[in-house]
């Protein structure tokens, strides 16, 4: 920090002594002293020290890349103010939220420097006990989240709201049944969020439940978030049908799909050309037109290059089922596109960014124990059933997967090529 | 009695009228419209019962389904287009083929690029029943078109402007008319594009059709005289040369067994003339232009 100008020292020592005549008046810390104590502040200055380079640590490489970056990008010294001109032609480096989170990153790690010193004042440690934990904290946020958000591109698919399509696996009826709930259980999450849930298809199982269903989410965001539920998710519980009260476990499988805005799809960069669509009508033969007059209005669609297949019937009308299957294959579309161009990135980078196979089992709800485990997240994720399917539980693990996601994105990123 | 009960039975009086499939969905809109609950929320909540209200609408929709009327009347509902229009004895059903030409106009209005030359396009639709085709062009065009619907009856006018005003907010021009009188059109400017979907159906026909049509939709809207079975195109052709704008052109539907001979016709007139496909690949639609 030798570059660092006069005045940001001084402004930190009055912030520092602000807050130290703030906490002293409520503690009334300066009158109570004893011997004990400073023993007990050496553990706690070491304490606190070792917390602070373990989190270090943990995020060396990217400390590291900011660092390199500081070194050779004059823009990103401290204070450094970008033309507009360079601002434009900068990539995210140039930023402003990139910026901004290093400046701040930059305080805390000087701030923290400073305050370790206070513990060797014996009249100033309980508040370096205090602001060592809250600077510690807040350097953790920004080193785990702010910093490789600002770092990273911004994600292609934050716009687009999703698609969830779930199937019963094994476990007949117990399977359909958890089909049903999980389809609650993501309509619920929706309304919180406030995205809007819609069921677009649906076909009943045998004893309550369905077989299938595909839920519609609308609203920004919602594929985001709700990307790394595909997969199959795994039920373990005593079914209400068991006499015997045996534990069974069943699967459902789900894949969610991106969903892009209709007004924006019939642009040119749409990726359904109408050449490519076979459309079929699934009525019964014989007359049509003003001859009879029949309820049935599936409709079948075929993307030839891909042989890709949607039907539809759920909607009042052929021209409603038309549009729904459409967009649904606009949906399996970008979801080949988003995968494809992930496996062409990885494949550059070389790296080893786990993205869920859709076979692969990511998540167990165990009823006997009550408790979810995300099997990506290991045991730290588990959460119990009813927060799950409360839209709470499910919330904590989606904020999880989404960090880890970035993380893995950010070594990406950090990863010399 | 339960929801589901109420679905159950109802299939099983329908199955004495009407294949498996079709029932299954004529019981799901009776259901959903008597209960205001989708399928879906229907499964989850299958038993709860039904009101007492509720259970003697059940009870009269299937009485009159069970005489052969078709399930829109019953409801008072038609789906076109997305849109939910009101029907009754007054009107032809929409059908799902009149929604592919709805398609195919809307695709070529939007290729013409109207609005780039700063035009509205002009539309006049000739015998709209329950006002499907105008309605749906000017909600899929909005606010780039000036719609007229004309009709021979009035009650199909009346259906048709309260469609309008639920579902247009009701910028189309109603005007009753009997197109088939040469004498009438004398009233009626020039437009860009003009669609129909006039009567079609052969009285020789009606006996491979089924009660549903035959003992309860308006003849009126669906037969023509066997001896001349394309009055109506002849008349539509007729009308176009001399109310039809420069570039602009005619969308009809037609008899699948009558393509090539309303093809010829609009030949013979001096148009130009080109034959669609429905979707299940039958002869439907002609678009013919001068």
């Amino acid at each position: 920090m030798a570059d660092s100008p006069p005045s940001d020292g001084s402004r930190r020592v009055m912030f520092l002594l602000r807050r130290y005549l703030r906490h002293a008046s409520q503690q009334s810390i300066l009158t109570q002293r004893s011997f004990g104590h400073s023993l007990s502040c050496h553990s706690k200055k070491l304490e606190a020290i070792a917390t602070y380079e373990q989190l270090v640590h943990e995020h060396a490489p990217l400390i590291s890349y900011l660092e390199g970056l500081t070194a050779h990008d004059p823009l990103l010294r401290p204070h450094a103010e970008p033309s507009s001109e360079d601002a434009g032609a900068r990539n995210y480096k140039g930023t402003r939220n990139f910026r901004i989170a290093l400046e701040h990153f930059r305080t805390l790690k000087a701030t923290y420097e400073d305050t370790v010193q206070l513990f060797d004042s014996p009249e100033l440690v309980d508040l370096a006990i205090v602001e060592t934990d809250t600077l510690i904290s807040d350097l953790r946020f920004l080193l785990k989240h702010d910093l490789p958000t600002a770092l990273l591109p911004s994600s292609e698919t934050e716009e687009l709201s999703a698609l969830v399509e779930l199937k019963a696996g094994v476990g007949g009826s117990e399977s359909s049944l958890f089909v049903a709930e999980l389809l609650r259980m993501y309509s619920r999450f929706s309304r919180q969020n406030e995205w809007e849930p819609t069921v677009l298809s649906s076909s009943e199982g045998d004893s309550g439940g369905f077989k299938d269903a595909i839920l519609e989410i609308k609203g920004t965001g919602a594929y985001d978030a709700l990307r790394w539920e595909s997969g199959v998710h795994r039920v373990q519980r005593v079914p209400t049908t068991e006499a015997s009260g045996r534990v069974h476990t069943s699967t459902v499988a789900a894949v969610v799909l991106p969903l892009s805005d209709e007004s924006r799809m019939n642009g040119a960069d749409d990726l359904v050309k109408p050449e490519d669509v076979r459309v079929e009508v699934m009525r019964a033969r014989g007359a049509g037109g003003q001859h009879v007059n029949k309820t049935e209005s599936a409709v079948r669609l075929t993307h030839l290059p891909t042989g890709i297949t949607v039907s539809m019937q759920d909607e009042r009308s052929q021209h409603q089922n038309k549009r729904r299957a459409y967009q649904i294959l606009r949906a399996r579309l970008m979801d080949l596109k988003l995968v494809r161009d992930q496996a062409e990135r990885r494949a550059v980078r070389k790296s080893l960014v786990r993205t869920a196979d859709r076979g692969e089992k990511i998540r167990t709800y165990n009823y006997q124990q009550n408790r979810v485990t995300d099997h990506r997240l290991g045991k730290g994720s588990m959460v119990s059933c009813e927060a799950i399917m409360e839209g709470v539980g499910l919330r904590m693990l989606v904020d999880g997967l989404k960090d880890k996601h970035l993380s893995e994105a950010l070594e990406e990123v950090l990863e010399p090529t | 009695m339960t929801m589901k009960e109420a679905y159950l039975r109802l299939l099983s009086r329908l199955y004495e009228l009407y294949a498996d499939r079709e029932a299954a969905t004529i019981a799901d809109w009776v259901i959903e419209h008597i209960t205001g609950m989708k399928r879906i929320d229907r499964i989850v909540h299958k038993n709860v019962l039904l009101s007492a209200p509720q259970q003697l609408q059940l009870a009269d929709a299937t009485e009159r389904l069970l005489q052969h009327e078709p399930v829109q009347y019953v409801l008072g509902e038609a789906w076109f287009a997305g849109m939910r229009f009101y029907v009754d004895r007054n009107v032809l059903i929409p059908r799902p083929e009149t929604e592919e030409l709805v398609e195919w106009t809307t695709e070529e209005i939007r290729n013409t690029k109207y609005e780039v030359q700063n035009q509205q396009p002009t539309i006049l639709d000739i015998g709209t029943g329950s006002g499907c085709i105008p309605i749906a062009l000017y909600r899929q065009l909005l606010p780039n078109a000036s719609v007229t619907a004309l009709d021979v009856s009035e009650g199909a006018l009346k259906v048709a402007k309260q469609n309008a005003i639920a579902l247009a907010a009701a910028p189309i021009d109603f005007l009753l008319l009997d197109f088939l009188n040469e004498a009438e059109w004398q009233q009626l400017p020039l437009y860009d594009i003009i669609t129909s979907n006039p009567p079609y159906i052969k009285q020789a026909e009606a006996a491979s059709m089924n009660r549903n049509v035959l003992d309860f939709e308006p003849a009126t809207a669906l037969f023509v005289e066997d001896n001349d079975p394309l009055i109506f195109y002849r008349k539509i052709a007729a009308f176009g040369k001399t109310h039809l704008a420069a570039k602009g052109a005619l969308f009809v539907e037609i008899n699948e067994a009558l393509g090539l001979a309303t093809i010829d016709l609009f030949k013979s007139y001096g148009y130009q003339a080109l034959l669609r496909q429905d979707l299940q690949g039958r002869d439907r639609m002609i678009k013919a232009w001068l």
